[in-house]
């Protein structure tokens, strides 16, 4: 169809056309069909249009009577019988639970109303489950979130007073979680570096290497480019065409045979397939048992994955050997029952699990100084030889800490790892702390950590052998270290132990851990005692750098200054192995104490040849 | 006209498809089931931390979805729980609460202090009666949730009120209120079953109406509150938790014609003797109204709208004047014609002796477990019933190296004894348990040693102590051992070890080979035979009886199997991890042998 041609639209014309004639139409055609029918319907009385029918349509009669009142048979029944009276069927409990609906909907209403008079004070009143036997309450399904318990009963190696093979089980249990923990952090991926190794590249050197790699790839695409053009815009020969039609065809059809033949080759290799089929529906039947199994043994442990967090569970609260007296007064007993109680909620599935709160960046040798801060505050509480020794630690720290910085990244992460452990493992059990405020003037606060380092260890040498000795080894002294002042024989032991370690950081600080414990005579014939002088002696021997060297030689010169001591260390061969350790230009100190405790022994009239 | 056609088409399938939604839009399975966190607090209109309450009110918990739509790390609720939350009631009070607290904002920053305080008076508030109703239709769903409840109403008992984390004063007493009323009831029922003293705190376990609950109290020390633990939702549990144990303890009251609440003495709740103070009132009510019940003349029932201080005339009144008959008055009940075996026998275990409480042993716990086992009780301290220099007190808990002044007419005891006792459910001999001296491990009654296959070594001496204790008691007179199918004989035996049960069983087997044997001798004198074939029937008998054996075995296997194929593959593997814990429990219970093997190798 073509277009309409535009005309004015002015004008009588155009006017005209558009006045609406529908409505007159409509009435002619309507006034016209009414009176070929016979007048319109609505001026019609109702009588002569509808009438009652009267005649019996028993088929629907029946369906209604049906359902006005439906007797069941076994009702009918029992209803002949005058003694047996009949159990409302079930259809009439329907009905009259539904007017009961009614009611207790009011009635529903009407106790809110008195709710809200009575105000919440006074709720608990009132029997909620007067009415329980009613049956007539809407429930919920209520979708069980978990089936772990809501109070889940320690094991009996949990006990204040445990039986022994038990409270075995359940330490070996806590000591394996914890070192679960160090075994994640040392193995997990290494954190993406902050820096990168090599010279900077300058921002407008950049820019230049760019352009100049997209010129190449740039000229590269032009040469090739020509060529390409050059081949497709060949002619093709008839001759050509024909040899390649032909070839086509040639490959159509023995792939065609080929694939006849692979079909046949199939049909009779059926039963093997069938049985392949088999197989691997048997493996995935299987399959599919085990993370069912799976996971129905792990909804046991922990709950789903409900949100960003994953469920981290609390350590187990398990007394230590040490800890185990017997008596409900001395108890050591868990005084974070609000975690346990929080953490139930979040293992139950009740509420999702939330971020681990404690992620302050730990900085190793901050904590040191920090705690050597703690310690001066301490210095008010205690006399003034001790306060001499503190004020040695707090010089000691300072030396450390300096080592520390230019120590290897290997030896800080180790360190980071033993005292975040350590912290995790004293912030689980703060109840040594409630304790320590309260008698803290009577027995000294901090042998309990260092009990608690020891008793770790000594646990830990129990379940896991060598390894794990060398680092409880590590966070024992880690403690001992922040409470220095303190030390006792159980320390001097472990500074001696520290000197067998082959790592020499670690003999470097236990070297310089018993030169600032030896300050008096006893001290100092105590770590002779206990055989530290020959340990000395043995690590000076074998010491391959001159920093080794020289904490060795400081702690030799703080033994020297006891005349028994020096006699002790005479006896070990001292005097040979002083000389012969080579002096070095960067160490001065070295040279310093060298001559310092030759001076010594000459002086107490000790041979060198004797 | 063809492309008309098939656009017709189109559009009657899609009219004819009721789900259908223009692709790119499909929201179907999952992701139409599935709501995150953040589109239900949109869709309910309220804040995060509204919404936390009101799930946790409402008992509506986070769910894990078969596939994720948003993504894994968003927490998913059902779409149909939030339509629940949305059509609660609460919703809108909490919403109504909301902008009444910017009123009270607002009048503070206009310094209208009249209009704020006028405001705080009238407050809109709300109670959970109704929700409790509706999460617990019967009063048994209550008692069956009632651990974790329990477990929070005492531990906040013992936590300090901390302003800053919103944990009042009233929460705190409120707790210890009712905790202690729950105790009192447990106590005065002999509803208690178990004590397990551990190093988080001191599990209880009750039976009630046939539900066993278990909680956790605290040990009484002080608490700290940690900051990894989030207290507004710790406070909203206990909110609702408050309310349920209220309820509860209602119900139990009233069920021993005890009226709740309690009204208690001022003076012993003054001294924080709530305990003791509870069960006179309940020893007191329950005489009363069962001497009212004899006389037949009943009170007028006092409304609470009731004048304070003629309440507490009322309880003077009610509380008996002699302190120690009401203590005794515990034991003399003798309304046990409803109570079962256990709560009988728990009635019974301390019955006749006193115990006196030094300044030292937890007081608080022990005055809950020992009345509630029968026994008298008094405590170092102002209110106490009876004070230390009483001649008539049995045993004295101590918990000290060694004990000054003793009374010879006493046994000085730790109060690990009483722990034991109840839990072996004999009284054990004290000497073991005596001041000074290192006691016994304590061992977990919630350790089912028969079903764990392994006894500890303290666990197999009170064993046999309470069998040879059984022995004195009633020595059973003309029982042959050859009567074996009497069952209490056959019980107490199987009680004994494993090994010997399977002896029993063998002998049993055997009588019943020799029973037939003689019928069939008799059959045989019957048919007229000689015994001559005597021996050969023998014969066969025993080789019937060999075979017997694996047969049966073998039965049960196929059994097994038959029923493993019927299982639906859900159960079957259910099933299957059933077997590998047994298993698991096997292996554990084998290496805790040897450990026990080595240690004893190496001494």
């Amino acid at each position: 169809m073509g277009k309409k041609p535009k005309s004015s639209r002015k004008g009588k014309k155009a006017w005209r056309a558009n006045i609406s004639t529908d409505d007159i139409d409509e009435f002619i055609e309507k006034s016209t069909k009414d009176a070929l029918t016979g007048g319109s319907l609505a001026e019609v009385p109702n009588e002569s249009l509808f009438f009652v029918d009267k005649s019996k349509d028993l088929s629907v009669k029946r369906k209604i009577e049906k359902h006005r009142e439906k007797v069941l048979h076994c009702d009918s029944v029992l209803q002949r019988n005058p003694f047996v009276k009949a159990i409302p069927s079930s259809n009439d409990k329907k009905k009259s639970s539904m007017k009961n609906k009614k009611n207790k909907k009011d009635s529903t209403e009407a106790s809110t109303s008195k709710d809200d008079a009575t105000k919440d004070g006074e709720s608990g009143i009132v029997d909620l489950w007067e009415n329980e036997a009613e049956g007539d309450i809407r429930t919920r399904k209520v979708v069980k979130t978990s089936v772990i318990p809501a109070v889940e009963v320690d094991p009996p190696g949990c006990s204040y007073n445990p039986n022994f093979e038990a409270h075995q089980d359940s330490l070996a249990k806590a000591v394996a979680e914890e070192m679960q923990k160090v075994y994640q952090s040392e193995l997990g991926p290494q954190p993406v570096p902050l820096t990168v190794q090599g010279d900077a590249i300058e921002e407008e050197e950049m820019y230049f290497l760019e352009v100049d790699n997209g010129d190449d790839e740039a000229n590269e695409e032009n040469e090739d480019a020509p060529e390409k053009s050059s081949s497709m815009k060949k002619m093709v020969t008839k001759v050509e065409f024909n040899r390649r039609a032909r070839l086509k065809d040639r490959q159509k059809k023995e792939s065609e045979a080929k694939k006849k033949a692979e079909i046949s080759k199939e049909i009779d290799s059926l039963p093997t397939i069938i049985d392949e089929i088999a197989k691997e529906d048997e493996e995935k039947q299987k399959r599919m048992m085990r993370r069912l199994v799976a996971k129905q043994e792990r909804l046991k442990q922990q709950p789903p994955r409900l949100g960003r967090h994953k469920f981290v569970p609390a350590p187990t609260q398990v007394l230590l050997s040490e800890e185990i007296t017997g008596s409900l007064r001395k108890l050591k007993a868990c005084c974070t029952l609000a975690t346990d109680r929080f953490k139930s909620l979040e293992k139950r599935g009740l509420i999702p699990p939330s971020a681990n709160k404690r992620r302050r960046k730990y900085n190793f040798a901050y904590e040191l100084r920090f705690l050597a801060g703690d310690k001066v505050l301490d210095l008010y509480f205690i006399d003034d030889g001790e306060a001499e020794e503190a004020a040695g630690v707090l010089i000691d720290v300072r030396v450390e800490d300096e080592a520390l910085r230019k120590l290897r990244l290997k030896h800080l992460e180790e360190m980071r790892t033993l005292a975040a452990h350590l912290r995790t493992y004293l912030r689980g059990r703060p109840a040594g702390n409630v304790q320590r405020s309260r008698n803290f003037c009577s027995s000294p606060s901090v042998n309990r950590a260092d009990e608690a380092a020891a008793a770790m260890e000594e646990e830990a040498e129990r379940k896991i052998g060598w390894l794990l000795k060398v680092i409880f080894a590590g966070t024992a002294t880690a403690i001992g270290y922040q409470f220095f002042p303190y030390m006792g024989d159980n320390l001097v032991l472990q500074s001696i132990s520290l000197l067998q370690v082959k790592d020499p950081f670690f003999k470097r600080s236990g070297a310089s851990r018993l030169a600032s414990y030896a300050i008096d005579d006893g001290r100092r014939m105590k770590i002779v005692e206990l055989g530290g002088a020959q340990e000395l002696l043995n690590m000076l021997e074998a010491a391959k750098d001159d920093r080794t060297r020289k904490a060795a030689l400081e702690a030799l010169a703080a033994l020297t200054k006891s005349d028994k001591a020096a006699g002790a260390l005479h006896k070990a061969g001292a005097i040979p192995i002083v000389q012969s350790t080579p002096s070095s230009v960067e160490e001065e100190a070295i040279d310093k104490y060298k001559t310092g405790l030759l001076k010594r022994f000459q002086d107490l009239k000790y041979d060198g040849s004797s | 006209m063809t492309k008309k056609d098939t656009a017709k088409k189109t559009v009657a399938k899609l009219k004819k498809n009721k789900h259908y939604r223009p692709a790119g839009k499909k929201r179907e399975g999952n992701a139409a089931r599935y709501m995150t966190r953040s589109q239900a607090i949109k869709q309910l209109q309220v804040n995060l931390s509204v919404f936390r309450k009101l799930c946790i009110l409402k008992g509506v918990f986070p769910r894990e979805p078969k596939k994720k739509v948003k993504g894994n790390n968003q927490t998913y609720y059902h779409v149909k729980d939030i339509a629940f939350i949305q059509h609660d009631p609460l919703l809108e009070k909490l919403r109504e609460q909301r902008a009444y607290q910017k009123k009270i904002h607002k009048a503070l920053a206009k310094k209208n202090e009249d209009l704020a305080t006028r405001l705080r008076t009238r407050e809109p508030s709300y109670t959970l009666d109704r929700l409790i109703r509706e999460r617990y239709p019967k009063f048994v769903d209550a008692l069956r949730d009632l651990d974790d409840c329990l477990s929070m109403v005492h531990l906040f008992a013992a936590l300090p009120a901390v302003e800053r984390l919103k944990i009042n004063v009233e929460r705190v007493h409120s707790c210890r209120r009712l905790s202690h009323e729950w105790q009192a009831y447990v106590a005065r029922c002999h509803k208690l079953r178990k004590v397990f003293v551990s190093v988080k705190g001191i599990y209880y376990q009750a039976e009630v109406e046939g539900q066993k609950i278990t909680w956790l109290a605290p040990h009484a020390m002080q608490q700290v509150l940690p900051d990894d633990v989030n207290f507004s939702v710790m406070l909203t549990f206990v909110e609702f938790y408050e309310t349920l144990l209220g309820f509860v303890n209602f119900r139990l009251y009233h069920s021993i014609s005890v009226k709740y609440p309690p009204i208690l003495d001022p003076r012993l709740e003054a001294l924080a003797a709530d305990l003791y103070a509870l069960t006179r009132y309940m020893n007191g009510n329950t005489k009363r109204i069962s001497e009212e019940q004899e006389s037949g003349s009943t009170k007028p029932e006092h409304t609470r709208g009731q004048l304070e201080g003629a309440q507490f005339e009322e309880s003077e009144h009610q509380l008996p004047s002699n302190e120690d008959r009401a203590l005794m008055h515990l034991i003399e009940e003798d309304d046990d014609n409803d109570d079962d075996e256990d709560t009988k026998k728990c009635k019974k275990l301390f019955k006749n002796m006193k115990f006196y409480l030094s300044r030292e042993v937890p007081r608080e716990s022990l005055l809950f477990v020992i009345p509630a086992f029968g026994g008298v009780v008094s405590w170092e301290g102002d209110a106490a019933p009876f004070t230390e220099a009483d001649q008539s007190i049995t045993h004295q808990i101590v918990d000290r190296p060694s004990q000054g002044h003793m009374y010879l007419s006493r046994e000085y005891i730790q109060p690990q004894w009483i722990y034991d006792c109840i839990n072996f459910g004999v009284i054990l001999e004290a000497h073991r348990y005596l001041v000074g001296r290192v006691p016994p491990p304590h061992l977990s009654p919630f350790v089912d040693n028969e079903a764990e296959g392994y006894f500890p070594d303290y666990a197999e001496t009170i064993k046999r102590f309470e069998a040879a204790a059984k022995n004195e008691v009633l020595p059973m007179p003309g029982v042959g051992k050859d009567d074996l199918d009497d069952p209490q004989l056959l019980l107490a035996e199987g009680y004994l070890s494993r090994t010997e049960a399977i002896e029993v069983a063998e002998r049993k087997k055997e009588r019943a080979t020799s029973e037939k044997q003689y019928l069939e001798d008799l059959k045989q004198e019957v048919q007229g035979h000689p015994d001559a074939t005597a021996s050969i029937a023998v014969e066969g008998a025993q080789v019937e009886e060999e075979s017997s054996r694996p047969h049966l075995e073998q039965v049960a296997e196929d059994t097994d199997g038959t029923a493993l194929m019927m299982m639906s593959r859900r159960n079957r593997g259910l099933f299957k991890a059933m077997k590998i814990a047994k298993d698991k429990k096997k292996a554990k219970v084998e290496k805790l042998k040897q450990r026990k093997k080595q240690i004893a190798e190496s001494t």
